[in-house]
């Protein structure tokens, strides 16, 4: 059995997934305007929005405990609510533990003063997603995104940051563009995200529900993927990640592999280009200034 | 017949990717240091990389992981060509503040003016008293002579 053998195209074909173009239907109609327990979702995270925006720098100082009160209120109740409706186990302890830390870091990340700190605690935020993809069964990509994002990105940026640091408060890092619009638009874009991933009535969530089941797999799908179960009663993706993660990318994706190659010498040579002194490319125009 | 609600981690996986996201929208959107501000662009491509890993994992495929790998490749050069820009606004300004360019916005946008005056830097404590280099402390007189 091919592991990548089924693409996109195909599935759309065979009406696994819904088609494009269809008018997109949200409404609270079944009483959800009037039902409270309906809009509880969306004061929670607009209530997690504002303790986010108390979070946010800014010169006058706001109540910062009552932001850390709310915001890791919301967390937990977050973290807690991943274990409903499933048995426990050290599976879902991992996720709970991890997605934690990612978000714990995240939100360090936005309302850290201090940019070291914030860079540092995005390194947090790595580790968390990258401990995700552990229990999501790709050790690859975990070991890869501690590697290129905590090994090499936040160096380098920790080394700019070091350069250009300056002591005490300053406008780029004591100061906040529009906090509460920009935490409301975040809050009011994770309600809606939230609503469609695990929504009762929309017919687009992916999981379905008792209302709209999720679509059904083809059969070619169906026949191909069986016995390919593991003991849990899921879809087996293989164990010798890395191998068969090669050999997925060589054999579907090669021109996406050259491609990828071409980007990274570009890149390395643009950065050198962009950031060298100009000066010294021009010797006429410096000897101008000279005289 | 595999329905695929069976795999119950995909929706709060898919939660954890959305809070990423839109915590880093929030930074993005909200932080005026250019450092922070692409550091909150990485966070919404973690968000992301971790939707397409648990689209993976769900799907039975490694379609999602190869997709995560190229866009590995992809942050790594945003952030070469991202710290090389970020260096040479900091030249020509002398900040990493966002606001000194804010000249370039569009004509019927308002300048922002920035009125609360800054918190004074934090008083640091007083520096512990020393001798003055070269006197040292008063020795007492050793008794045996020779």
């Amino acid at each position: 059995m091919d592991p990548g053998s089924i693409c996109a195209g195909e599935l759309l074909k065979e009406g696994f997934m819904p088609p494009i173009g269809q008018p997109f239907s949200f409404s609270f109609a079944e009483g959800g305007m009037n039902n409270p327990v309906a809009l509880l979702p969306l004061g929670a995270v607009l209530a997690a929005a504002f303790g986010l925006f108390l979070l946010l720098p800014s010169p006058k100082g706001g109540p910062r405990f009552l932001g850390y009160l709310i915001v890791i209120g919301a967390l937990v109740a977050f973290v807690a609510s991943m274990a409903r409706g499933t048995a426990f186990s050290i599976e879902l302890l991992l996720q709970q533990i991890f997605s934690a830390a990612a978000i714990l870091g995240a939100v360090f990340l936005v309302t850290q003063a201090n940019p070291a700190r914030a860079a540092l605690s995005f390194t947090l935020v790595v580790l968390g997603t990258s401990g995700l993809f552990l229990t999501l069964g790709a050790p690859f990509l975990a070991a890869a995104n501690v590697i290129v994002y905590a090994g090499a990105i936040i160096v380098t940026f920790l080394f700019v940051l070091m350069l250009a640091q300056q002591d005490g408060p300053s406008d780029s890092s004591s100061r906040s563009r529009d906090p509460f619009m920009a935490s409301l638009t975040g809050g009011l874009l994770l309600f809606v995200i939230a609503h469609t991933v695990t929504g009762d009535r929309d017919r687009f969530s992916v999981v379905g529900n008792q209302s709209n089941p999720a679509p059904v797999m083809p059969a070619r799908v169906v026949e191909e993927q069986s016995g390919r179960l593991d003991a849990t009663g899921r879809l087996a993706i293989p164990a010798e990640n890395t191998a068969f993660l090669g050999a997925d990318i060589y054999r579907h994706f090669l021109i996406g592999v050259e491609l990828a190659g071409v980007l990274l010498v570009v890149a390395t040579v643009a950065a050198i280009v962009i950031a060298q002194r100009h000066t010294a490319n021009f010797p006429a125009e410096s000897s101008e200034v000279k005289a | 017949m595999i329905p695929p609600s069976d795999y119950p981690g995909l929706s709060q996986h898919l939660l954890v990717g959305a809070v990423l996201f839109c915590l880093g929208l929030v930074g993005f959107l909200a932080r005026r240091n250019m450092i922070l501000a692409f550091l909150n662009a990485e966070l919404m491509v973690q968000g992301v990389a971790l939707n397409f890993v648990a689209f993976s994992r769900y799907r039975g495929n490694l379609e999602g992981q190869s997709f995560v790998l190229f866009l590995l490749t992809v942050a790594a050069c945003e952030a070469a060509i991202a710290m090389a820009l970020i260096l040479v606004l900091y030249k020509n300004r002398g900040t990493l503040d966002v606001s000194v360019w804010q000249e370039l916005r569009e004509d019927s946008l308002d300048a922002v003016e920035d009125t609360d005056p800054l918190p004074l830097p934090a008083a640091q404590a007083p520096m512990p008293p020393l001798p003055t280099a070269g006197l040292g402390p008063q020795q007492p007189e050793e008794l045996s002579r020779v």
